[in-house]
């Protein structure tokens, strides 16, 4: 006891002379351009210089038209795939929301729960879910008696994207629903509008820029899957699957890799700049009104279909596929093969090696996020650098989870290999640090944004130094936030497959436990079989699980 | 034309028992405001009988006909909100044509109404304009022109005037009062503000914890309210606690730790238990000249109010009095300390039975 108090006497020590410090704007000024400085150096600029640095390496590639023929055919499926996609699930998700938010019944927390499964699961563990049930045996085929339902490829690729985009709209859509402001919904309707005119003419253009910007999380996430959409693509390729291939063919094509990267990132950004310029100011068909025909769809019973419909959409399509993950996993309880994992014989050596790499690079790239994200979030959010500086590091903050992962990693892989020279596990957990930057940085800036401005200033007033303020106010006040947004990183970090794939070589000794299961699930047979396949899956998806379960238990204390 | 009835309307929200059995009519083209306590039920009241919400019990007539069971959008009413509520993403020329337009009329003759009201609410907006850039009175406009517009002759107003200034406030007060009598309207009116409703409304409701307590024109809530709870609630009053002594024929006498009072009121026992109230702007008081028996005291306290003024007079059993006198009556011939004798003519000594529960809880707002 007394030992812990003189530690923290010590740390208050050492603490105070950068109380003091903080006192002169000089010292605050240095902190922030270092935060920025690391932004510009670390995280924005690699991604777009790399590629360019290998840019010669184009023009072969250009030479060949049946490569060429093929990249391009693979970026336009990566642009239709995941345009298709979003509007998809927005369809589908938006009554799921409304239905969420506005039926008022128990068991809807029920559904809203189920509605995050495709959240929670690593993507490459709900790839191998999709698969099983819609192609392979133990899944709806077998029940079918047909060998498979929908081979892998192109369909089997956008039912998979379909149902891990879902809950991206779902959880926007409740989010906003809840906040919304019923009021002008019901003036509406006492103007005589039915539920449906209202919610068409009202609600949902005032909703208009959560509805766009919950489509283009839903794109980029499409755009950007790479582990999971590697496992049922079969032989059908979409960008990121084109550059996979590029890296796994012996030796790596590096000409057509850095082709396919470039134009995905310029596309990409450019698309998503687009959208968020021209999404808010897009009208939509509000002035025309069809009063019988609405009203006629607004009655409680095709309320009911509606809502029966979303329902079905969401079980067939999101719900029960994503499920299906722990059935060969626990197919192998019953044949010996959790035996065999435990005592780390024959492949498992590897699997629980690859594991710990995934974690300690998880680790490492979280407490890179920590020191240099945190106080970026602070600039974004106190505008220490003016309204306008702010505006667009908002929108610069948003590059690495624009830009198709593997691209990115493509590219980041290039600038590192350049420039350091560095280690694979160091660049790896560089490229862990750009993917998972956004995340982190948004979050820590909305739980700083909670924390009343007014609160640091009274500190100040009463004497307090800047950084005294900022360890004494804000950390207390936002350490839960920093503790779930730093598992958050931790968790999206296990999950990568896309970038990481493009840093290790095909014949690196290091591996994550995403990228070898992905290799695992396109050959089973190279392990001992689809039960070991499946244990390897549920090993990946409860360590996940975990990670949620403190998140959840932490942000419960919090309220 | 439109008439209201409202029979034993019940809302409970789980345990709150938000509307208790409330039944009343309107009359037609009547101007109905209803006041009371915060949480006593007045928005609940009129989000029933709109629609907005859906009662758990009771019935509701609007013409004679049974609406309890049509759609909030097939009522035909007009309502008008505290939070204004124009659509934020329409210009001023869209909001005021959405009724017109979900009810599918034609655009011409749309166009005709939205041009008559415009002219009616007499408001000089450009109608290319958003809401986000008009003041808060222009868009409370607006506001009751959208809710006309589809020619509802029945408007609900939930404190309309409340998230203005004071002096906006009363400006609108009556514009809406000609609006409402030039297209003959039928109108239910919540507000905070006694004065607002006194000044526009043909009957006042007063309600309380989810009942009507009592309904009744402005000048009769005001002089012979029929309740104690109402006598306080709305406009001030001072309570005596006393016993009725006797019993004539066109009055009664009454009397409190010693102070004797004759009333006009009929229909007590001698005996009885009751509270007297007293306004203060009922009494008349003036410098003591005798000896000071009866109902005297000094001046204790002062408050200039304006075209008023508030005495605090403590009388002879140390019991405080209130009384209000207009200025041009030589309110400021008073000082503070001044021996005073107070007087009430017996029509304006109120008289109640002495409630069950004790004057303070009979009086308190919920
Ligand atoms: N949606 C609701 N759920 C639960 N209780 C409610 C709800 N709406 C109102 N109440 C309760 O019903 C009672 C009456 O509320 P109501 O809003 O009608 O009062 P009010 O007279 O309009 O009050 P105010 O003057 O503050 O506007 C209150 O006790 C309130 O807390
Ligand atoms: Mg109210």
């Amino acid at each position: 006891m007394s030992n812990l108090s003189s530690t923290k006497n010590t740390i208050e020590k050492i603490l105070r002379p950068l109380d003091r410090l903080s006192a002169n704007p000089n010292a605050r000024r240095v902190t922030y351009a270092v935060a920025l400085i690391f932004f510009v150096s670390m995280i924005l600029i690699p991604p777009i210089i790399g590629v360019v640095l290998k840019w010669n390496l184009i023009g072969d590639t250009l030479q060949n038209p049946i490569l060429v023929a093929r990249a391009e055919s693979a970026i336009l499926a990566s642009f239709a795939i995941a345009s298709i996609v979003s509007i998809l699930d927005l369809i589908a998700g938006l009554p799921t929301a409304w239905f969420i938010v506005r039926r008022k019944a128990k068991w809807i927390n029920v559904v809203d729960t189920l509605a995050d499964i495709p959240f929670v699961i690593p993507t490459v563990a709900l790839g191998f879910s999709i698969l099983v049930f819609w192609s392979q045996p133990q899944g709806i085929s077998g029940l079918l008696r047909i060998e498979s339902l929908i081979s892998p490829g192109l369909g089997l690729i956008m039912l998979l994207h379909f149902a891990f985009s879902y809950p991206i709209i779902v959880r926007i859509m409740v989010g906003e629903l809840q906040s919304y402001d019923q009021v002008y919904e019901i003036a509406g309707r006492t103007l005589g509008a039915s539920s449906l005119t209202a919610a068409r003419t009202i609600t949902l253009p005032i909703l208009k820029p959560a509805l766009v910007s919950a489509f283009l999380l839903a794109f980029c996430r499409s755009l950007s899957e790479t582990g999971a959409t590697a496992v049922v693509a079969g032989a059908f390729e979409n960008g990121p699957i084109f550059i996979r291939n590029a890296l796994s063919s012996v030796p790596p094509q590096q000409g057509p890799m850095v082709l396919v990267s470039l134009v995905l990132i310029v596309t990409s950004c450019a698309i998503f700049a687009f959208i968020s310029i021209l999404g808010p100011r897009l009208r939509f068909p509000v002035k025309k009104v069809w009063p019988n025909f609405e009203k006629r769809l607004s009655n409680p019973k095709s309320t009911l279909g509606r809502d029966g419909l979303a329902l079905i959409v969401f079980a067939i399509f999101v719900a029960i596929p994503s499920l299906f993950v722990a059935l060969p996993g626990i197919i192998a309880f019953t044949d010996g093969t959790v035996v065999a994992a435990f005592t780390g014989a024959g492949v498992w050596g590897v699997y629980w090696g690859s594991l710990l790499t995934s974690y300690v690079v998880a680790l490492a790239a979280t407490l890179m996020n920590l020191l240099v994200g945190f106080p970026m979030a602070v600039i974004i959010t106190r505008r220490k650098f003016g309204t306008q500086v702010t505006a667009l590091l908002n929108a610069l903050i948003s590059i690495p989870i624009t830009i198709p992962s593997v691209a990115l990693g493509v590219s980041l892989s290039l600038f590192w290999t350049a420039f350091g020279n560095l280690p694979e596990l160091w660049t790896l957990i560089l490229v862990h640090t750009t993917i998972t930057y956004t995340y982190f940085v948004q979050a820590m800036a909305a739980a700083i944004e909670s924390v009343p401005e007014e609160l640091e200033s009274v500190a100040r007033t009463l004497g307090a130094h800047p950084f005294e303020t900022f360890r004494k106010i804000l950390i207390p006040l936002t350490k839960y936030s920093i503790f779930s947004g730093a598992i958050m990183v931790l968790t999206r970090s296990v999950d990568e497959t896309g970038a990481t794939t493009a840093v290790l070589a095909a014949t690196s000794q290091i591996k994550t436990a995403p990228v070898l299961l992905v290799n695992w699930i396109r050959n089973p047979a190279s392990v001992g079989g689809q039960s070991v396949v499946g244990l390897g899956v549920l090993f990946l998806v409860l360590t996940t699980f975990i990670s949620l379960l403190v998140i959840r238990l932490v942000l419960r204390r919090e309220r | 034309m439109t008439t209201v009835k409202v029979e034993n309307l019940t809302k409970k929200y789980g345990e709150i028992v938000a509307l208790d059995k409330v039944s009343f009519e309107i009359k037609d083209k009547e101007y109905l405001a209803i006041i009371g306590p915060s949480g006593c039920g007045k928005t609940t009241l009129i989000k029933c009988m709109s629609g907005i919400q859906s009662p758990t019990g009771g019935d509701i007539y609007f013409d004679g006909k049974p609406v309890k069971d049509l759609p909030l959008e097939e009522r035909g009413i007009g309502y008008v909100f505290q939070e204004i509520a124009l659509f934020p993403h329409m210009n001023v020329w869209d909001n005021v044509t959405y009724g017109p337009r979900v009810k599918g009329w034609p655009g011409d003759r749309a166009a005709k109404v939205a041009r008559e009201l415009f002219e009616l609410i007499r408001l000089s907006v450009r109608e290319r304009e958003y809401p986000s850039s008009l003041s808060g009175g222009a868009r409370q406009k607006i506001g009751i022109a959208r809710a006309l517009a589809s020619g509802s002759d029945l408007l609900f107003l939930d404190e309309p005037l409340g998230s203005l200034d004071a002096k906006v406030r009363t400006e609108l007060r009556y514009e809406i009062q000609n609006i409402i009598r030039d297209l003959g309207l039928t109108a239910v009116h919540i507000t905070h503000d006694q004065e607002e409703a006194m000044s526009v409304a043909d009957r006042i409701a007063v309600m309380k914890a989810g009942r009507i307590v009592e309904i009744d024109e402005p000048s009769k809530l005001y002089s012979n309210p029929e309740t104690l709870f109402v006598s306080n609630f709305v406009g001030e009053a001072n309570f005596l606690e006393g016993i009725v002594t006797k019993v004539t024929d066109d009055t009664c006498l009454v009397e409190s730790q010693g102070l004797s009072l004759s009333s006009t009121e009929k229909s007590k026992r001698e005996g009885e238990k009751i509270v007297v109230a007293i306004r203060p702007d009922f009494v008349s008081m003036e410098k003591r000249v005798n000896n000071g028996e009866g109902f005297a005291g000094y001046i204790e306290n002062q408050d200039f109010e304006g075209s008023t003024i508030r005495y605090e007079v403590v009388l002879k059993d140390h019991r405080l009095f209130t009384i209000r006198l207009p200025q041009i009556l030589g309110g400021l011939a008073f000082n503070i300390g001044d021996e005073v004798n107070l007087s009430v003519k017996p029509e304006h000594v109120l008289i109640y039975p002495y409630p069950e529960v004790g004057v303070q809880k009979e009086l308190a707002l919920a």
